[in-house]
């Protein structure tokens, strides 16, 4: 569904260039859900930002169901009618002054999607749990989870065949958390989904994909399955490193991360 | 606990309300606990439970429309309620200090990091010389296991060259310096990477370990807080559900700590349904467990 071969995407940040991705090749089978894992400024956020056409400055091959993506940031209307995204934080991403209606209703306009647009809206809240009531609602009215319900609403009314998930529920409480990921578990099944979920917790993308790429600078340290993460049968020492760090603290582990680590840099 | 007469901190029925046109929001209903010397007291709740509030309170950071009340809230000895704020003033940053989740907000960014850290001396001790000052900051530094031939660099860098973890380092060198005898820290490291993290932990494992420093760790990373603390404190809409040993938080008996549990992915766990935590509305009112 997704083959993506020597990805390369540079920043202009002043007079330097920022490789954030520096050749990375995944495929993703149809029906898959397929995570990114590593730190800030690994290049995992940059690489499904590639893929939608929000990062136009890349070299090398994408492939979306069986279609070359042309370079730069142009991509067919049909492309974003197929692939949707869904961002971190539920806050940013809805506009203060629109209610979930006018949220849901664009995407289908733009799209000429206009048969039955009340059908539709109803039956995508539905479709993320949400009941009727919401669908006149101003965000502030809406909790960080409902919130993320609308995004995830808004992602599904065009009926895409893949979800791009960057950190879907980073910024959402534990008990909140399951619930969307359950939410997006379900909504796969139903809906046939194939899936890019980006995210720094181990868990979580353990938890939800089969298999995943571990990055790092740009590069991909290691492919997993979620047989191998289970079992602890990494072979990069960075890998090992984050699994421990996903298991709590640990003094002796500390101590040996303390010892040579970067000062600077970073952040981006 | 809050009759330990050991205890550093007490706190008995701490409550903070904030008056607003529709109401009275009540953020912290009823609290108690106590933080003894040396201690590492994680207090770990979802947001809106009232954790960041409780440790506003012991600094005297409620401001109007936000009231606090409490029957008890003092600090080695000292009644913190009847405190003037310019005693207060005296307390926050000598004796109690606190670190917040992101650096890039606490620190002055049109000021070398040197110079933030110097002044914050020079202020808590105005007979301390300019040279004496950059030599604490240095030391204040190194102090947080920033490498040695970094350091001058970092004292000379401007907040946006450090990254997140050095920035946090940079507030824990200054917080620390100062030698408090309790930290409050909110969240120090949830805007940093896993291994940064648990570099920051470490410096902060040392401090407690090495100065008795008394320490509330606000957090809402149950895993985090249990292998990190001595004690866990369970918040949830302004109130204590539980409190018990951190090693025992995963045998925890409260409902509302066992569906946080439950509710967290885990790398080993089914690959199922996670159990929703379902809310008893008996948890804002009953007596805690």
């Amino acid at each position: 569904m997704i083959a993506i071969e020597d990805l390369q995407v540079t920043f202009q940040a002043g007079a330097r260039t920022v490789r954030a991705v520096r050749g990375v090749s995944l495929s993703v089978a149809p029906g898959e859900v397929f995570g990114l894992v590593g730190e800030s400024g690994s290049g995992k956020s940059t690489v499904l930002r590639a893929l939608s056409g929000l990062n136009p400055d890349w070299t090398g091959r994408m492939v979306v169901a069986g279609e070359d993506l042309p370079p730069g940031r142009r991509r067919p209307k049909a492309f974003h009618k197929r692939v949707q995204m869904v961002f971190q934080d539920p806050f940013a991403s809805l506009h203060p002054r629109q209610t979930v209606d006018i949220a849901l209703s664009e995407p289908l306009r733009i799209h000429r999607m206009t048969d039955d647009m009340d059908g539709r809206i109803e039956r995508v809240l539905t479709d993320v749990g949400l009941d009727r009531s919401f669908r006149f609602r101003y965000p502030h009215q809406l909790s960080g989870g409902q919130r993320q319900r609308v995004a995830i609403a808004r992602a599904l009314i065009l009926e895409p065949a893949i979800l791009l998930l960057d950190e879907p529920t980073s910024a959402l409480d534990v008990s909140v958390q399951a619930e969307i990921l359950n939410l997006l578990r379900r909504l796969r099944a139903e809906h046939d989904l194939t899936m890019m979920l980006v995210s720094h917790n181990l868990a979580v993308v353990g938890h939800m994909c089969g298999r995943m790429a571990v990055m790092k600078e740009g590069r991909v340290v290691e492919p997993l399955s979620v047989a191998q993460l289970r079992a602890g049968t990494v072979a990069d020492p960075y890998t090992r490193q984050l699994l421990r760090a996903a298991e709590g603290y640990d003094r002796a582990v500390a101590a040996e991360t303390l010892d040579g680590s970067p000062g600077f840099g970073g952040g981006a | 606990m809050a009759e330990d007469t050991n205890a550093l901190l007490e706190i008995e029925d701490l409550r903070v309300a904030f008056r607003t046109p529709t109401g009275v929001v009540e953020a912290v209903r009823g609290v108690s606990l106590a933080v003894a010397r040396g201690e590492r007291v994680g207090i770990v709740g979802e947001s809106g439970s009232g954790k960041s509030m409780t440790g506003r309170s012991v600094l005297g950071l409620i401001r109007p429309p936000g009231e606090m009340r409490a029957a008890r809230l003092s600090f080695d000895g000292q009644d913190l309620r009847s405190l003037p704020e310019r005693r207060m003033r005296r307390l926050r940053g000598r004796r109690l200090a606190m670190i917040l989740q992101d650096p890039t907000y606490s620190l002055n960014p049109v000021m070398r990091v040197g110079r933030q850290i110097t002044e914050a001396f020079r202020t808590a001790d105005p007979s301390l010389s300019r040279r004496a000052a950059r030599d604490r900051a240095l030391a204040a530094l190194a102090r947080v296991r920033i490498p040695r031939h970094d350091v001058a660099r970092v004292y000379d860098a401007w907040p946006h060259e450090l990254s997140g973890g050095m920035g946090q380092r940079v507030m824990i060198a200054m917080m620390v310096a100062l030698g408090p005898d309790l930290l409050i820290a909110d969240e120090p490291t949830s805007a940093l990477d896993v291994t940064v993290q648990m570099q920051v932990l470490a410096i902060l494992d040392d401090l407690v370990r090495e100065t008795g420093m008394g320490l509330m760790f606000i957090s809402h990373d149950l895993n985090l807080v249990a292998s990190f603390c001595d004690r866990v404190v369970v918040m949830y809409a302004g109130r204590v559900m539980e409190t018990c040993a951190a090693a025992d938080l995963h045998a925890a008996r409260h409902p509302y700590t066992r569906g946080l549990l439950a509710a967290l992915p885990s790398i080993r766990g089914s690959h199922g349904d996670l159990p929703v935590l379902a809310r008893d509305p008996g948890w804002l009112e009953g007596a805690p467990a």
